[in-house]
């Protein structure tokens, strides 16, 4: 029973890393612009398509061309959403570009839908074999996940704490007018935080199809919801909260699904994130109460 | 004629939705989770007519109540929070209502021509034969006919509880918190009474939404039913009750003109959304042209004026 629930547990937590990469992006681009963008899930999810697409113009290849090819139409996909439902929107009305970011999504879902006629899409796998290490089996793919995920966010540290940019993105995300005031363009920061967030989306878009096996356009809604919950259950705007927000949310799914069966799973991990929101609404780590 | 019957029919339906919407606006709230009120409504007024045999006002009323208690509920938490918060906690609220349902199982049976009929929501495969208009022989203009006049009710309600000192107090919060708190209201109750309101709002519309499509399951009432009230308001303009019928017969129109692109109805429903947003970001009706368009009738309103003079409420 205990091995079940600890068995359960680590692969919630390995499934959990792409929600937490997910997450980072609505994070990211709420700590800039305190602004949602609930397009993310969707650019996402036709990263991995545009993945797809040039992995089966080279099937020989590995299907690294396809996490690679996703990054890329990811940060494409991002910088487009920034034009169209940010740039040019009154920068005060928070709403405009909830609603705009919303169509964006269903443009995105829709495109997706009408190319491939509404058929699921099979991805290739990262890797087929299972490992058994003692009394648990793991398969190896969430694993690799896992893995390029943890690269992904030692990347972003870097660019976050290392660089010139990171710097301005973190000074905007403190203080607007302050960051204006040393030089900084928000505008241009904001955008490139949309280029940024978006090669992170392509890569937990590719990354999590992959996992699944089959793509749809439904996923696009997945995502969003998936990541959204697992952003605001750390605490919007803190990055680390991001990451131990899309963990706890895989492994509360992980658990549920083992305890309560399939058809109560998403009963219970939405309870989950209605309790955290009501009791903790700045999130496990937030610290800053904003309204 | 048919086909613009029921066209007519469902952009009623969805700007009462979308009228739920705004009653939470005009306390600052966005709500992406209205749906999951019209399920709680679609769902008890079903179960009214359809099992236990009601006649559809009643049952319209208790699915209304019962929403609106739940509204409430939910509102107390969204004293808590707002903005962004609140509209993940609608989410959630709503993807729970569509989770609950696909395990809900009430019906009766009833054999009818040697076929076995499932009267009532039978888990995932929905809640089919919502019959009352049809089985009273109502035709498909009666109906929209009936939507259209609870529609009317409605947004009359709705544009008097605007115009109503609750109306101003409710906007007065919506515009900031901590002012209106300062000014002596009572934000609490006031924020959760609107809820109450849009649930109640909301239910109605997944009432008739029900009896209209005879059948509701959870992939009726989804995320983008919940979405699109949203967009509705938003893109027609929060500042008046005109605004969410705007959107809606925005859409409606629009999607019609270009009916001869069939599939990728939804894909221009999105575009739209986003030129919307660019072209008219504070939607259709916007404060300036209210304004505007209250200078030019002032005229016409001779005694307004005075009233407004009177009471020095000059601005509006």
């Amino acid at each position: 029973m205990w091995l079940d629930l600890l068995q359960q547990g680590i692969s919630g937590v390995l499934v959990g890393s792409t929600y937490a990469l997910i997450a980072i992006g609505f994070t990211m681009v709420w700590g800039v612009m305190r602004r949602l963008n609930l397009a993310y899930g969707a650019t996402a999810l036709g990263a991995a398509y545009v993945g797809l697409w040039f992995y089966r113009l080279a099937p020989d290849l590995s299907p690294a061309v396809l996490v690679l090819a996703a990054m890329a139409s990811g940060a494409v996909i991002g910088l487009l959403v920034a034009m169209a439902s940010f740039r040019w929107l009154p920068r005060e009305y928070e709403l405009a570009p909830l609603i705009s970011t919303l169509g964006g999504l269903i443009i995105i879902e829709e495109v997706i839908n009408l190319s491939t006629r509404g058929y699921p899409q099979s991805f290739p796998e990262v890797m087929s074999r299972v490992v058994f290490l003692g009394p648990f089996f793991f398969r190896l793919d969430h694993f690799a996940i896992f893995g390029i995920c943890l690269l992904m966010v030692a990347g972003l540290y870097y660019l976050l704490f290392r660089t010139r940019l990171g710097l301005a993105i973190r000074a905007v995300s403190q203080q607007v007018v302050a960051a204006q005031l040393m030089g900084i363009n928000p505008d241009r920061i904001n955008t490139l935080t949309f280029l940024v967030t978006g090669v992170l989306a392509g890569t937990a878009g590719a990354l999590a199809v992959m996992a699944i096996g089959t793509g749809s356009a439904a996923l696009a809604l997945t995502f969003t919801i998936r990541g959204l919950s697992a952003a605001v259950i750390g605490g919007l705007g803190s990055i680390p909260g991001a990451i131990v927000g899309g963990l706890t949310l895989g492994v509360i799914e992980a658990e549920t699904l083992r305890i309560m069966g399939i058809g109560y799973r998403d009963v219970f991990t939405n309870l989950a994130l209605l309790l955290i929101l009501v009791f903790r609404p700045q999130g496990l780590l937030g610290t800053r109460v904003t309204h | 004629m048919e086909y613009y019957i029921g066209l007519i029919t469902m952009a009623a339906i969805q700007a009462l939705l979308g009228l739920s919407v705004y009653v939470l606006v005009l306390a600052g709230r966005v709500s992406f989770g209205q749906h999951g009120f019209a399920l709680i409504g679609g769902y008890m007024a079903g179960v009214a007519t359809a099992v236990w045999g009601w006649h559809i006002v009643p049952a319209l009323l208790l699915g209304m109540v019962a929403s609106g208690l739940v509204g409430v509920l939910m509102g107390y938490p969204a004293l808590r929070i707002r903005g962004v918060y609140l509209a993940v906690a609608s989410i959630a609220f709503a993807e729970i209502c569509r989770n609950l349902v696909q395990n809900l199982f009430y019906y009766r049976e009833e054999v009818v021509g040697g076929l076995l009929k499932k009267v009532g929501p039978v888990g995932a495969e929905g809640f089919r034969h919502i019959t009352y208009f049809y089985e009273r022989g109502f035709t498909r203009e009666e109906v929209m006919g009936v939507v259209l006049g609870v529609l009317a009710a409605t947004t009359l309600a709705v544009w008097l509880l605007d115009r109503s000192r609750l109306g101003r107090r409710l906007r007065a919060i919506g515009e900031e918190e901590v002012a209106a708190q300062m000014a002596g209201i009572n934000v609490a109750g006031l924020t959760t009474l609107a809820f109450g309101l849009g649930a109640a709002i909301a239910a109605l519309s997944g009432g008739l939404y029900a009896h209209y499509l005879t059948f509701v399951s959870h992939e009726i009432y989804t995320l983008l039913m919940g979405t699109l009230a949203v967009a509705y308001v938003l893109v027609g303009g929060p500042a008046n009750v005109l605004g969410p019928l705007l959107g809606v017969a925005f859409f409606t129109v629009i999607a019609e003109g270009l009916r001869p692109v069939g599939e990728y109805r939804i894909l221009v429903y999105g575009a739209l959304i986003v030129i919307a947003m660019l072209v008219r970001p504070y939607g259709i009706i916007e404060p300036k042209l209210l304004a505007r368009l209250r200078r030019w009738t002032a005229p016409l309103f001779p005694w307004t004026r005075a009233r407004r003079e009177a009471t020095g409420d000059a601005t509006r």
